[in-house]
């Protein structure tokens, strides 16, 4: 199952990054008020998948089983965004299924 | 003294670090990021500077979480001293051993040169040579200090400020060039003791430094 986390850099530190970018696309006759610069990550979790299908494997009901499959998916895809793809001190983030 | 020095991929100052050790006197144990070490056969850990696993994620993220430093992390909590410069800094700061997290210098470019620090408290084990000033080489383009206003507070009134910058270098909030955990056992700075040892280097300062 796959999921989209999209991380930017918290709004009160200096993104010099995203500062670069602005400084060029307003020299160049851009009107950008605006400008950041985070990163995308696509995690596809295998695991996820066998550990629910395994747990759930008595449910009859396949729209069931599929979201509690999406659901457990999820779940690990923000405990690895928030354990390690992330650091909650500069960086926020938002989910999205893939 | 056996210290532990490490190596991640990308790690560029441990040799240098393997030097200092030598040149006070102790012992050399090397360590490989993927080796677990017993905390019994290791008396202090250095976390050199470099930039490990190329600085991929977040500076210091993945070596943070790599099998060594789960050796060095039940080592700090024996009480045993670890000591972070540069990339180590950043690597203890995300292993949660130290507060605080390093992010790119406010002016966006990589600083290389000498730099004055002042000592603020002291650690239990690093920086014996008595001397409260000291000049250091930095060579670092996140070692900018930071964190949120909570967080800093907590810092100052715990005395966990190891070193200030006299003239800041990078925009690190207050100035701060090292800090340390509440033990004391733990401690970092960003400038490189291990690159100032004797007089023909440009200085000495960072000699009595382990």
């Amino acid at each position: 199952m796959k999921w989209g986390i999209k991380i930017l850099p918290r709004e009160v530190l200096l993104d010099t990054q995203g500062r670069a970018v602005q400084d060029y696309l307003n020299q160049s006759g851009q009107e950008v008020s605006q400008c950041r610069v985070g990163k995308y990550i696509v995690l596809d979790l295998k695991q996820t998948d066998k550990e629910a299908s395994d747990k759930d494997a008595s449910s009859k009901d396949a729209s069931d089983k599929e979201a509690f499959k999406k659901e457990a998916s999820k779940k690990k895809a923000i405990e690895i965004t928030e354990q390690t793809l992330i650091n909650p001190l500069i960086e926020t983030y938002t989910i999205e299924s893939l | 003294m056996k210290i532990g020095v490490i190596t991640f991929p990308g790690t560029n100052c441990d040799q240098d670090v393997v030097k200092m050790v030598q040149a006070h006197g102790h012992t050399v144990i090397p360590l490989w990021h993927k080796d677990r070490f017993e905390t019994s056969a290791v008396d202090m850990a250095i976390v050199p500077g470099g930039f490990s696993y190329g600085d991929y994620l977040r500076c210091g993220a993945l070596a943070a979480r790599s099998p060594v430093m789960h050796s060095v992390r039940e080592l700090a909590s024996k009480g045993k001293p670890v000591l972070g410069i540069c990339n180590g800094f950043q690597i203890l700061c995300e292993t949660g051993l130290l507060p605080g997290v390093l992010v790119r210098n406010d002016h966006g470019q990589f600083t290389d040169k000498w730099t004055e620090i002042e000592l603020v408290q002291t650690t239990r084990f690093f920086a014996q040579s008595g001397k409260t000033r000291l000049r250091l080489p930095v060579a670092h383009g996140e070692g900018r200090f930071y964190a949120d206003k909570a967080e800093l507070d907590k810092i100052e009134d715990q005395g966990l400020v190891w070193f200030r910058y006299t003239e800041n270098i990078n925009g690190s909030l207050n100035n701060i060039a090292g800090v340390m955990n509440k033990q004391k056992n733990v401690a970092a700075l960003m400038p490189h003791p291990e690159r100032a040892m004797f007089e023909w280097m440009g200085g000495n300062d960072g000699f009595k430094f382990i």
